[in-house]
Parts: structure tokens; C-alpha cells; sequence
């Protein structure tokens, strides 16, 4: 123990703040050191001066002082207290708006999703089923579930399994083939470009079959105009077969997977206009 | 105490009000203490409370109340030493009393030294005059001085001893000046 130490740790001493070793030590060394123990008792008496005038300086705080901190503090709270609420507002606000959206976000996904396992269980279910298509614009072996509930897929269409009979062919081609075909009276290869469920397909031939009886001699293949109609969901080619000026039959052309199908042809009135204008 | 803090806890305003009432003037007392302006002093106490208000909440009692009380106010008053810079302004008060006391001596007295002491109190730097105004002043303990200013209590004994060494400096270098005023009248 050295006199620079305990100088050093002196407030320590002081304030029993010192293991008891040590301040058994220091005690010692300052029973038997004398500038140390002038130290020591400078050390007091200026401690007791800060004491004594600490005691005496006791300012308080006036009755006018007080009432204005405290209108003051009141003015403050009331703005924090406002600011509190409307913040709480505000949060509570954002939250509800935030939830709504990803509630909304959520649904929406989940409805897509939803409606994705549907097509793509439709397609699969298609997949699966292999069709066996012939050689014919018509389709001749159609899908289980459709043939026993139409309305349970009504994104599909008998149309879907269909293979074209004339591939490659465009419209025009389509149609002088089909008005040959019903002018030579080859009423198997008729039935063949033309595409409709059973009942439709037999009264379409019909027609074509008298058109060919009455008009062999004097309609060509060339007397046919074409509309090419476009729609967002279809583009449609109307093929008129014209005769003295008159429109006694038309063929609606449709494209299914890139091929040209023949699906609807003129009623039979207009055929009666032609037998008509004949027999003038 | 403990009862009135539970109940601002809970949101009593009365309680708060009396809270106020008990506290203020030790609040104040410290606040002056350390700022040496009335105006600055009750500012403080202004926001000393209106921290207590916001964050009565975080004491959770493993201090003494007026511990925690002390430390807000501690730190209020730093924060405003800061931002102020009331420090350099209250030096130049300092001067100005010293340079009224050589100009018109009085009887030198005991209370009068004391006084002297503590205006060399305040010319200490902040980090040796804040623990000596909360444990010869405020009478907190070295433990409870380590606690408000957030070091630890060896570096408490450390920094009052600093303090207590430069005090005599000082005294003695005013009490030159003194003498040399003296003379020279």
C-alpha cells in the first residue's frame, strides 16, 4: 500500500466501498501516514461543506410556477393524448385496409387456382380418353361424359375430336369441292365434309342431295360469293351459292385446330325459291 | 409511492396529478441544480413529467421510484445542455458573479466559501459535476449515482475523487484571484 493509491481510491475508502482486506489496508497505512491522513480530512471537511450547502440551497418551486407548468403540461397532454388517438385511428385504419387487401389477394388467387384444377381437369380427363377418330368431318365416337351429360362440359364441343377430311384445304377450296361433290350426286363423300351431330347431319345432306337433282345443268362452282365474317370468338367464311341474282344456298365454314369444317347449310325455303325460278 | 405509481399505471389521472404534486419540487430542485436557469429548469420539469406520463408504463419497480424519477430528470436536463448550450451561458452567469464579488468584497464567511464551492461545482465538466450534484446534493448513494448515470459504482468513487481534487484546485486558485483582488484595493 503506497500513498499514490490510496490518494487514488480515497472517495472509495470514504464511502466503505472497499473490500474489507483492502480497507483494513488503507486504514492502516493512513493511521501511520500523515499527509495521507491530512488527505483524508480534507476530504471530509470539503464533503461537508458540499453537504452543508446543499442543505442550505433548498429552492423551491413557486405556487405561480407550478400552476403554469402544470396549464402547460395540460395542453401538452391533451395534444399527445389527441395525437395518440388519432394515430391509433389511423393504425387501426392501414390494418383493416391491409387485411382487406390480402384477404382479397388471397380469394382472388384461390379462385384462379380454383379455376385452373377445373380446365385442367377437363383437359386431362380429354387426355385420357383417346379418342379413336376416323377419317370424317364428323365425329364419330365423342367423349363418355358428354354423350351421357352435355351440359357437364360445356367447354367442350363434339367439334374437339374432330379430324378434317380435306387437310390443308381453305375455305374456297372447302366449298367448290363440297357444291362438285353434291353436283356429281356422291352423296357418301358429302356426308363426309360436313360436320354436325347425327340429327343435324342427315336433313344438311338432304338438301344437297335435292340441289344437285335440280340444279346439275345449269349451276357451275363458280357462281359462288364469299363473306369472310370476323368476330372475337370465331372468324366465320359464308359461302352463297347464287343463282339469277337469288341466294339459293350457303355453307357457314368454321375453323376447329386449323382445319376448314363445313357446319351449317341454307334452309330448305330457299331451295323452294330455286324450284321456283326453274319452273318459270 | 408505490400505490400512487400502480394507479398511474392504470391510467388515473388524479393520481397523476398527485404524483405531480409530491414530486415537482424535488424535480425542480435537481432540474435548477444542474441548468442553473429557472426558465430551462421548469422547462424540464415540464418534460420530466410528460416522460413519466408516456413511460410510467416501463417502470417495473426494480429501482426505487425516485431513482427512476431521477434518472429522466438527469437526462431531461443533459438533453438540454445539449441542445442549449445553457452550460456556456451559465459560465458567463458565473463570471459575472465572481467579477461582482471582487469588485465589492465582503466579509469573508464561512457560508460564503461553501457558496464559492459550489459555484466551483459547476464549472466542472458534465461528467464529474452530474455525480457530484446527485450525491452531495441529492444525497443518493454511490449505488444509486451508478444507477442514474448508467456506469458503475467504482467509476462513481472515481469520478468524486476527480471531482473533490479539482474542487480544491480550483478553491485554491479563487481564493489566489481573491487575494490578489484584495491587494490590489
Amino acid at each position: 500500500m503506497n500513498c499514490q493509491i490510496v490518494q487514488k481510491h480515497l472517495t472509495a475508502y470514504m464511502k466503505n466501498g472497499l473490500d474489507k482486506q483492502t480497507h483494513r489496508q488503507f486504514a492502516l497505512h493512513i493511521a501511520t501516514c500523515d499527509p495521507c491522513a491530512q488527505q483524508l480530512d480534507e476530504a471530509r471537511l470539503l464533503e461537508e461543506a458540499l453537504y452543508a450547502e446543499a442543505a442550505s440551497q433548498r429552492p423551491f418551486l413557486s405556487r405561480t410556477a407550478s400552476q403554469r407548468i402544470q396549464q402547460n403540461m395540460a395542453q401538452r397532454l391533451q395534444r399527445a393524448l389527441w395525437w395518440q388517438r388519432t394515430r391509433t385511428l389511423l393504425q387501426t385504419g392501414v390494418t383493416v385496409a391491409l387485411t382487406l387487401f390480402i384477404f382479397g389477394f388471397l380469394l382472388s388467387t384461390f379462385w384462379l387456382s380454383l379455376q385452373n384444377e377445373v380446365t385442367n381437369s377437363s383437359v386431362v380427363e380429354l387426355a385420357e380418353r383417346e379418342v379413336e377418330v376416323l377419317e370424317t368431318a364428323v365425329p364419330t365416337v365423342l367423349p363418355q361424359t358428354l354423350l351421357n351429360d352435355p351440359n357437364s362440359h360445356p367447354s367442350l364441343t363434339p367439334f374437339d375430336s374432330l379430324q378434317s377430311a380435306t387437310p390443308g384445304f381453305t375455305p374456297e377450296q372447302l366449298s367448290h369441292l363440297i357444291v362438285e361433290t353434291a353436283l356429281q350426286g356422291d352423296e357418301e363423300a358429302l356426308r363426309n365434309y360436313f360436320v354436325a351431330m347425327p340429327s343435324w347431319r342427315d336433313p344438311t345432306i338432304t338438301i344437297w342431295r335435292h340441289f344437285a337433282r335440280r340444279c346439275a345443268s345449269t349451276v357451275q362452282a363458280s357462281d359462288l360469293e364469299y363473306l369472310r365474317i370476323s368476330t372475337k370468338q370465331m372468324v366465320v367464311v359464308s359461302v352463297n351459292l347464287i343463282y339469277d341474282d337469288a341466294v339459293v344456298g350457303e355453307i357457314k365454314l368454321r375453323q376447329f385446330n386449323g382445319e376448314w369444317f363445313a357446319i351449317f347449310t341454307r334452309p330448305p325455303a330457299v331451295n323452294q325459291c330455286l324450284i321456283e325460278q326453274r319452273s318459270k | 409511492m408505490d400505490e400512487l405509481v400502480k394507479r398511474c399505471q392504470q391510467g388515473d389521472l388524479a393520481a397523476f396529478a398527485e404524483l405531480f404534486a409530491q414530486c415537482e419540487t424535488r424535480v425542480y430542485r435537481l432540474a435548477l441544480t444542474i441548468l442553473r436557469n429557472e426558465q430551462d429548469a421548469e422547462d424540464a420539469v415540464q418534460d420530466v413529467f410528460l416522460r413519466v406520463f408516456e413511460q410510467i408504463n416501463r417502470y417495473r419497480g426494480q429501482a426505487a421510484f425516485t431513482t427512476w424519477l431521477t434518472t429522466i430528470t438527469v437526462n431531461s436536463c443533459r438533453d438540454k445542455l445539449r441542445r442549449k448550450k445553457v452550460r456556456q451561458a451559465f459560465s458567463l452567469d458565473w463570471l459575472r458573479n465572481v467579477a461582482s464579488q471582487q469588485r465589492v468584497p465582503e466579509q469573508v464567511d464561512q457560508r460564503q466559501e461553501r457558496r464559492k464551492l459550489w459555484q466551483a461545482v459547476d464549472r466542472l465538466d458534465e461528467k464529474y459535476r452530474l455525480p457530484a450534484i446527485l450525491h452531495y446534493y441529492e444525497r443518493l448513494s454511490c449505488d444509486e449515482v451508478a444507477i442514474v448515470l448508467n456506469i458503475r459504482t467504482s467509476t462513481v468513487y472515481s469520478r468524486l475523487n476527480t471531482a473533490r481534487l479539482k474542487l480544491r484546485a480550483l478553491m485554491a486558485e479563487e481564493e489566489r484571484v481573491w487575494q490578489g483582488g484584495m491587494e490590489h484595493s
